[in-house]
């Protein structure tokens, strides 16, 4: 009698209701489906300036019908489109697309050596847009 | 698995009368001797569940313990319990103010860690920990970036701290400070002076040789960069080093002119051509100018944090 | 014979009082402390229990290691998650409570992500457990990290194995599942070789041969526009420029679209066995 209480004490400590309990845990926490990355832009059509909204709108268009399109080439893990944008947004359309052309320049094959590599990716880390402000910090 | 906590409890199952008569258990009799043999090991383990973990030298030691796992967060958590739970004689309270601040510290609350430190300072002038907690103050400041409240704090301070060691430390401590605002000129003189005064020794000497090197160190100038892009595109990013840069623009600007010149020639003004590769070429034109001058800030930049990663792996053993 | 059965009996209150928590303070705050969702000091009083029992023999260690560890889990640390439950594991009293454990730390590396090593900790319960339930509740959980991997023919033959003693009422959700597996086995793949082929004789076709209709018609529209201004300047014997619009524009989007279209088949496959795999486990969530 006393080995049958032993064994029922155990068993009985198995519950196989909690299996619904962890399952729906499970299913909160790692949720099926991709999560695509997608470039965080801020871009938003609430810009004040109009030429902004222009100049972004015109990189936005670009992204998403040329260079969608384009091989996988850009050097850098922030791509150098969302750098325009970035720059654009933050500083202005004049100071915005001078970054944005001497990006254009950097991004070439062979200037990789002057930049951090990033271990995952093995593109050059060249963020953030702010080491490329020209202004007394 | 869900715990059962079970309510039987050996001694009431046991009877009141326990150990000495001989008690009734599920309709049998049986001799008291035999039932304390049997229930000893329980009262020996029961000892441990009856072990009473709040009281205040358990709750010591108990922080202690989280203290050395490096679990500092808690241990701070466990440290202020204590000082709850102690009774208000408790005189040694300065020393836990200190550790729960070194706690904070370790667990990079440098916030905090400073709160409990001005606490031993204001609260107990005397105490054995008060050199420490300014000396902590400071290098929390250091730590956060936030170099000129270190100096401040040092300059009102430091003729406070009894300890010749622990002020020599903090003297090293300021010079430190001007040299991570890159002030190498304030750094070198600071280091000079106070070399004359107070013979700081061989790490205070070459601290000061990291301040002259910051003083001394080759930088590039920004006007000449442009300049030297303006004429020929490219160059001034060449005179930063970064010859792929510069070669690599100098290639774009000189093919989008080329081209913007032969749509002009070919068809004057109105040629479609020359007008897109113009516009092109202009943008890459000034964006490289642009780019030589960054470049010589970025150029500038680089070196100073190489010198102040040599200056960090020197104090990263001296300021443990 | 009657102080014999009164051994016995007392043998089964001294057993019985070595799992009472009734006299154990911080196990007891630390459980009330769990059940409230207060996980942070929860832990703290777990600790705290370790600390002062770690030197005895204590059966309760290895249950305190375990809700460390469930704690951790829904704080979403995993790391610390899965060490507390391989202390658990290592300081489980019997096999029973060990296969048990190790069925948590599985749960907790199918939450993170980490299908593979469920599944090797899950196979070895299923071989290994002399339990039923334990070795039915490692089957479910299998099958869960093989939907997940969308490994179709592994998570059937775990939910077989699953399903063999459960209640009648359960075998209709079976039977659903199991023709949803056997759809998604015979599922028609798009082929990411044939579509990069495709994209190289027409551009843009392997991307509308994988479903992205917009991406191929795009890719056409740019290659054949690259392509002319090549052509025009080669007809035009502006050799120099010719090369520039090769080298630069048309080998540039025409290599593009083909590694596109490798992507978008393998974009198309990814979605399909994500469907199956969201409607198998929905079916399973609702009962």
């Amino acid at each position: 009698m006393s080995i049958g209480l032993l064994v029922f004490l155990i068993i009985s400590t198995i519950s196989l209701g909690q299996v619904d309990d962890d399952l729906a845990f499970i299913l909160i926490n790692n949720p099926i489906g991709t999560k695509i990355e997608k470039e965080s832009l801020n871009f938003s059509f609430s810009e004040v300036s109009e030429f902004k909204l222009a100049i972004m709108g015109f990189i936005r268009l670009y992204q998403l019908f040329i260079s969608s399109q384009d091989k996988s080439v850009c050097n850098f893990t922030f791509s150098c489109s969302r750098f325009g944008i970035s720059a654009v947004q933050k500083y202005g359309v004049l100071r915005g697309l001078l970054m944005a052309s001497d990006r254009l320049q950097r991004c070439n094959g062979f200037g990789k050596k002057y930049y951090l590599i990033d271990s995952n990716t093995g593109l050059a880390i060249d963020y953030p847009i702010d080491s490329y402000y020209l202004a007394k910090k | 698995m869900k715990f059962v906590p079970l309510p039987i409890n050996p001694i009431q199952v046991a009877g009141t009368k326990f150990p000495l008569f001989s008690v009734k258990i599920f309709n049998s009799k049986i001799n008291a001797l035999f039932l304390c043999l049997l229930l000893m090991p329980q009262f020996l383990l029961a000892n441990n569940y009856q072990e009473n973990y709040y009281s205040p030298e358990n709750i010591l030691r108990f922080a202690n313990h989280l203290y050395k796992e490096g679990d500092y967060i808690r241990a701070a958590g466990e440290f202020q319990r204590y000082l709850f739970y102690s009774s208000e004689r408790l005189t040694a309270r300065d020393s836990i103010y200190h550790k729960i601040g070194r706690c904070y510290q370790f667990g990079k609350d440098f916030q905090k860690s400073m709160n409990y430190f001005h606490k031993v300072i204001f609260n107990y002038p005397q105490s054995d920990y008060l050199d420490d907690s300014y000396c902590q103050i400071a290098y929390s400041h250091f730590f956060l970036g936030k170099y000129k409240e270190s100096i401040s704090f040092l300059d009102a301070n430091i003729s406070i701290i009894k300890s010749a060691k622990m002020r020599l430390k903090m003297q090293q401590l300021i010079g430190l400070n001007y040299i991570y605002q890159k002030q190498w000129a304030k750094a070198t003189e600071f280091f000079y002076s106070f070399e004359e005064k107070e013979k700081g020794g061989s790490f205070t000497t070459l601290l000061a040789n990291f301040a002259k090197q910051g003083q001394q160190l080759p930088r590039k100038s920004k006007f000449l960069a442009g300049f030297m892009s303006a004429i020929i595109p490219g160059t001034g990013k060449m005179y930063c080093h970064r010859t792929a840069d510069g070669f690599f623009s100098l290639v774009t600007i000189g093919l989008t002119s080329w081209q913007a010149y032969e749509g002009f020639r070919k068809k004057g003004v109105s040629s479609v051509k020359g007008w897109i590769y113009g516009t092109i070429g202009v943008f890459f034109y000034l964006g490289n100018i642009y780019g030589s001058v960054v470049a010589v800030s970025i150029y500038n930049q680089q070196l100073e944090n190489e010198l102040l990663k040599k200056v960090g792996l020197t104090i990263n053993v001296y300021f443990k | 014979m009657s102080i014999l059965n009164n051994f016995f009996q007392l043998s089964i209150i001294l057993f019985l009082t070595t799992f009472s928590a009734a006299d154990d303070l911080a196990l007891d705050l630390a459980e009330k402390f769990f059940n409230s969702g207060n996980y942070y000091n929860s832990i703290t009083e777990y600790k705290r229990f370790i600390f002062f029992n770690s030197n005895t023999k204590n059966d309760n260690l290895s249950y305190v290691h375990y809700k460390i560890g469930l704690a951790y889990r829904n704080q979403k640390k995993w790391q610390e998650c899965i060490n507390a439950f391989q202390k658990s594991i290592q300081t489980a009293a019997t096999e029973g409570i060990r296969d048990e454990r190790k069925i948590a730390l599985a749960i907790a590396l199918i939450a993170s992500g980490h299908y593979s090593t469920a599944e090797f900790l899950l196979i070895k319960v299923e071989m290994f457990s002399r339990i039923p339930k334990l070795k039915q509740k490692a089957a479910f959980f299998r099958a869960i990290s093989a939907v997940y991997s969308f490994k179709w023919n592994q998570a059937r033959e775990a939910f077989h194995s699953y399903s063999i003693n459960t209640k009648n009422e359960s075998q209709e959700t079976f039977k659903q599942i199991d023709s949803l597996l056997a759809e998604a086995q015979d599922v028609k793949y798009k082929s990411p070789k044939l579509a990069k082929m495709l994209s190289t004789i027409l551009p843009g076709s392997g991307q509308i041969y994988a479903g992205d209709w917009g991406n191929g018609v795009n890719a056409l529209l740019i290659n054949a526009a690259t392509g002319y201004l090549f052509v025009n300047d080669v007809l035009n014997h502006q050799y120099l420029m010719a090369i520039f619009s090769s080298l630069f524009l048309f080998q540039r989007f025409y290599s593009g679209n083909k590694s596109n279209a490798e992507k978008s088949a393998k974009k198309y496959n990814e979605r399909k066995n994500q469907l199956f795999a969201a409607k198998i486990l929905e079916i399973l969530n609702a009962k």
